[in-house]
């Protein structure tokens, strides 16, 4: 039975924080598509075209028809265990660290059979349910959990190295004037964040929403402008070192494309928040971050990133917006590239139009303050790397994987009507 | 090839000498051993062991090889007592034999409560890395002859990659393929064998190159190992310098120690570990575990000038 987590003791100031060390980075091209699969919290292995064998570790070819038309696909989650060892010794630093270590070979109802990670309610020869995720490394291992929940199993200290669960973590959300910030200040007080600073920019001017966000429990409004460095660099001097979570639910989004526009005081504004307000913040707290990546079992984990899907393709109707979150979401893949391996994980959640004011012309569907929310708790207590919420951004990410140009002119063409 | 290097090398040298290719070949096999060297050497061993195993922390051979060990000793009760017996029997070889890293003798006890390394696999059932270097030549009988070198011949061979790939967790190799081929191709029976050299990076593989040559029946290991002293001097005699387990792996000359020593003792240059009499002896090599398994399995067997 897994022991429930405690909350973490007070920290000793003088105490140094542990270095993070890094699980095995280096995968072969064809397996980083494992890692990418595993990143959205899906378990996929490649299925062969012509003759349907199921095969593990990712190949060139089908090892039973030759095959190079191999696919990648979804599979059963269910296996059983059938053979398992502790490892008490290891030749990698952050196993060393982590001992005794748990793993067992799997057969997997789809077929192979696999080496993963076990969680340590599994019965010994037990069935289990197969996840993939990302490592602290960022790449994708397998985890074998138990078929059947558990008490507190979510704690297992295996599994909790794959997840960002915010139980008993300090989190900061960088905009709390809006109703996404305060939605996202009651969802994570749900999840058990032990503290919850949230950011409010200029704070003499009242706010809707300011009295009830003040009484979630563990909320601490915080002065912060991310158009103003200083503002940044002061709350960062205040709290950082305490910051295990960040979100930064701050947006600018205005209407229109680039002609519609008169100047560029709107475009200036987007570009502010959405791209230069994510580079101060990432300034101001990721070096923290990156440095307690290891700092026990309430660490610093994750950074998350809430992009417009049309980040990734621009929508002319916003279009400057668009401009301003592709390059936000350009500057996350930078981030995510210089805090791999620290522990703490990059979180990007593309989601399609949000139900606020300024989308207020937006036809249906939409995504609501309280769903983006809750889609965020989700990824971090499972340990989901990439999301997609709502329909409008499965539809855009669908087809931009098929082809980004084609999209392009999709987008174009809606916009004509 | 790892462990199944010295045995495929022989194969490869015979083939050219018998073809007219060479008349001496070498085979040499070494490795040395530096800081973090075989760390690394773990970290980039293979596709699959990158992909699919070294993530997973054991960092090398070892979760592999407990999790073979564990299934053949739940399937077929194999015991702990029992790799023990293999092992303390070949570190009293290795006493009698001068080049073998491990000097002190190892008992029954020491074995069994050793620090676990990955359940079930303790400290004495882990191969040590080291540098080191192991050859031998290869030509015709004339040749050696004319030239005065002692020599054993080649009775047979036998070879395979990626035998059972579809077994869900290795328990027998290439071996039990290519049995009948190799015992009918050298007109003898396992009975005849004076001493065998199986590639021991962990003890369960010697078990399986015991059961898969047909030493004794698969899964009756238990019984054939409690009924023999593995001892140079005594009955079946097995890994008559130490084997890897006491004299260690330097590379892929770990798949040649057993070959070298077997034209040791067919040759009359083993000195204080002498098997008596010996006449005839059986190599077998087993390496390249990628993920979960070992692919390639090879074996020979050697006869003395004196067969």
């Amino acid at each position: 039975m897994t022991e429930p987590l405690q909350r973490p003791p007070r920290k000793d100031p003088q105490k140094r924080a542990e270095q993070a060390s890094m699980p095995p980075f280096r995968r072969s091209r064809r397996a980083l598509v494992f890692t990418t699969a595993a990143a959205e919290g899906l378990f996929k292995l490649q299925r062969c075209g012509a003759c349907g064998h199921v095969s593990y570790p990712a190949r060139e070819a089908c090892p039973k028809c030759w095959s190079m038309d191999l696919r990648w696909e979804e599979m059963l989650e269910g296996g059983r265990l059938i053979s398992e060892t502790t490892l008490y010794t290891s030749s990698n630093t952050y196993f060393i660290e982590r001992l005794p270590w748990r793993v067992g070979t799997v057969q997997l109802d789809a077929g192979p059979t696999v080496l993963a990670h076990v969680h340590g309610d599994v019965a010994e020869l037990g069935r289990v349910r197969m996840i993939a995720r990302t490592d602290k490394s960022g790449q994708g291992v397998l985890f074998a959990l138990p078929d059947q929940e558990t008490p507190n199993m979510t704690d297992d200290q295996q599994l909790r190295t794959l997840t960002c669960d915010p139980k008993f973590r300090r989190v900061l959300i960088t905009d709390g004037r809006t109703e996404l910030g305060q939605a996202m200040a009651q969802a994570l007080a749900k999840a058990g964040a032990s503290s919850i600073f949230v950011g409010v920019a200029e704070n003499w001017r009242p706010f809707s929403g300011s009295e009830t966000l003040a009484d979630i429990p563990g909320v601490e409004l915080m002065p912060l402008d991310l158009t103003n460095t200083k503002s940044v660099e002061e709350l960062a001097a205040e709290i950082g070192g305490k910051v295990d979570i960040l979100i930064n639910t701050a947006e600018f989004a205005r209407p229109g494309g680039s002609m519609d526009q008169q100047g560029i005081v709107a475009a200036r504004d987007e570009m502010e928040i959405n791209y230069f307000g994510l580079l101060r913040l990432i300034q101001a707290f990721a070096p923290a971050m990156k440095f307690r990546g290891a700092d026990g079992a309430t660490s610093a984990c994750a950074w998350v990133n809430l992009l417009s899907v049309y980040a990734l393709s621009n929508w002319s109707a916003f279009g400057t917006t668009s401009a301003s979150q592709a390059a936000a979401y350009s500057l996350s893949q930078c981030l995510r590239a210089e805090l791999a391996g620290s522990g703490v994980k990059v979180v990007n959640v593309l989601f399609g139009p949000l139900d606020e004011s300024w989308r207020q012309w937006v036809p249906p569907p939409k995504v609501t303050p309280k769903q983006l929310a809750s889609s965020v708790v989700h990824a971090l207590q499972q340990g989901i790397d990439n999301v997609t919420l709502g329909p409008v951004a499965e539809d855009l990410v669908q087809r931009y994987r098929q082809d980004p140009m084609v999209l392009e002119r999709e987008l174009a063409q809606i916009q004509q009507g | 090839m790892g462990g199944a290097s010295g045995v495929i090398a022989l194969r490869r040298a015979a083939r050219a000498v018998q073809s007219g290719d060479a008349e001496i070949v070498a085979c040499v096999a070494g490795d040395t051993n530096h800081v973090d060297s075989f760390r690394k050497m773990l970290a980039s061993f293979s596709r699959f062991s990158q992909d699919a195993s070294f993530p997973y922390g054991s960092g090398g051979p070892n979760a592999s090889f407990a999790l073979m060990t564990r299934e053949h000793m739940r399937l077929y009760g194999t015991r702990r007592e029992d790799f023990a017996r293999l092992c303390v029997a070949q570190r009293a070889n290795a006493l009698c034999y001068e080049p073998a890293l491990m000097k002190s003798r190892l008992t029954t006890e020491q074995y069994l409560e050793a620090r676990s390394i990955a359940d079930p696999i303790t400290l004495f059932d882990c191969v040590m890395p080291c540098a080191g270097a192991e050859g031998f030549l290869v030509m015709r009988e004339d040749v050696a002859k004319d030239r005065g070198l002692p020599f054993a011949r080649i009775l047979s061979t036998i070879e395979r990659h990626n035998a059972f790939p579809d077994d869900p967790i290795q328990l027998r190799g290439g071996w039990a393929l290519d049995k009948d081929e190799f015992w009918n191709m050298a007109g003898i029976q396992p009975e005849q064998v004076d001493l065998l050299q199986t590639y021991d990076d962990y003890p369960v593989i010697s078990v399986m190159q015991f059961e898969d040559l047909g030493f004794c029946g698969k899964g009756t290991a238990s019984e054939f190992i409690q009924q023999n002293s593995f001892t140079f001097d005594g009955s079946f005699p097995h890994n008559t310098s130490g084997g890897q387990l006491s004299v260690g792996q330097a590379g892929a000359a770990g798949g040649f120690l057993g070959l070298v020593e077997a034209i040791r003792q067919l040759t009359g240059a083993a000195v204080k570990n002498a098997v008596p009499d010996a006449r005839i002896a059986a190599v077998s090599g087993f390496g390249m575990i990628n993920f979960d398994r070992g692919l390639c399995s090879a074996a020979a067997i050697l006869a003395g000038a004196n067969a």
